[in-house]
């Protein structure tokens, strides 16, 4: 039991210093620049693992995309810049929240659809037994 | 008029579920392919200045537009990209091909050259992955269809085989007139 708290401690304080993927030598030495490059990997994700950030992931992609980004805010350029470049080349699915527009209508709206599906079925069994008890 | 409510949440219901229907539709009619599509094709290719493989030139591919070519990123460490060389230089006799050589140590794209053969007619290296993602590359080989006036029309990720070269590339070369 004891040996058991003391790596559930270990682990919960550990964890976030072994759960991103990024290598030392890819941090950048301006703190201000490293922390938009961690936020912005942060909401891209890595394309051949799908259910990763690129701030998770191992693969050789997701380590370009953070390096082709980190490259990108040293030479001046904005967010929504390199957002624009990524998207440009790889389309919406990089991003981990993609806009709202025709091709992610469907993803967006089948939440609402189901929750309506929801109420009728949960409105109608109502109905029902309130009618059976009469 | 209190029984007529209920009607109201299961006509949204109705409403939601055909539009989304209406949008499948469309989508499984405009993509073909059961890989992503690329955003490229269509698009003019992107800005590209690469050194040679011996790194003795800048090769800018802007210098090519004027006549069709292709676009092949390849690597030695990569099997799929052996099984390609022999169609690639089918290919060849009927179109230039530029290679990049994708994340690689060049003594080892001197190496598979010599031993699998050279289709390209000019090779330039991407070193740190950079020129791929300019282009959208997932992985090697990939490989993009140029047309003469410098757009995409064309991207497939993975080996060219010979089915591939038969059913996509060879009727999609015709079409441009080769």
């Amino acid at each position: 039991m004891k040996s058991f708290f003391i790596i559930f401690i270990l682990i919960y304080f550990f964890n976030p210093l072994i759960s991103n993927a990024i290598e030392p030598e890819e941090i950048l030495s301006n703190s201000a620049f490293e922390n938009r490059a961690r936020n912005l990997s942060k909401s891209i994700r890595c394309l051949v693992c799908q259910n990763q950030t690129i701030d998770d992931s191992d693969s050789e992609l997701a380590k370009d995309l953070r390096s082709i980004i980190r490259t990108k805010i040293v030479q001046g350029e904005t967010d929504e810049e390199i957002n624009k470049f990524l998207v440009d080349r790889y389309g919406n699915f990089i991003l981990m929240n993609p806009p709202i527009n025709n091709q992610t209508i469907m993803l967006w709206l089948s939440p609402l659809t189901l929750a309506l599906l929801g109420i009728v079925i949960i409105y109608f069994s109502f109905r029902k037994k309130n009618n059976d008890f009469k | 008029m209190k029984k007529l409510l209920f009607l109201i949440p299961l006509t949204s219901v109705f409403i939601l579920l055909s539009l989304m229907g209406v949008i499948l539709l469309q989508q499984s009619q405009n993509t073909s392919q059961k890989t992503l599509k690329s955003t490229l094709v269509n698009n003019p290719f992107p800005d590209t200045t690469i050194l040679s493989l011996s790194e003795t030139i800048e090769i800018d591919l802007k210098s090519k537009i004027g006549d069709p070519f292709l676009v092949n990123f390849f690597s030695s460490w990569c099997l799929p990209c052996r099984i390609e060389v022999g169609n690639l230089e089918t290919l060849s006799e009927k179109i230039k091909i530029i290679g990049i050589s994708y994340k690689d140590i060049e003594s080892d794209t001197f190496k598979f050259l010599q031993e699998f053969g050279n289709p390209y007619e000019n090779i330039g290296v991407d070193h740190n992955g950079h020129t791929a993602i300019n282009w959208g590359v997932y992985g090697v080989p990939e490989t993009f269809l140029i047309n003469s006036k410098g757009q995409v029309i064309l991207r497939h990720a993975g080996p060219i085989t010979e089915n591939v070269l038969k059913k996509l590339l060879i009727p999609k070369l015709k079409e441009i007139g080769l």
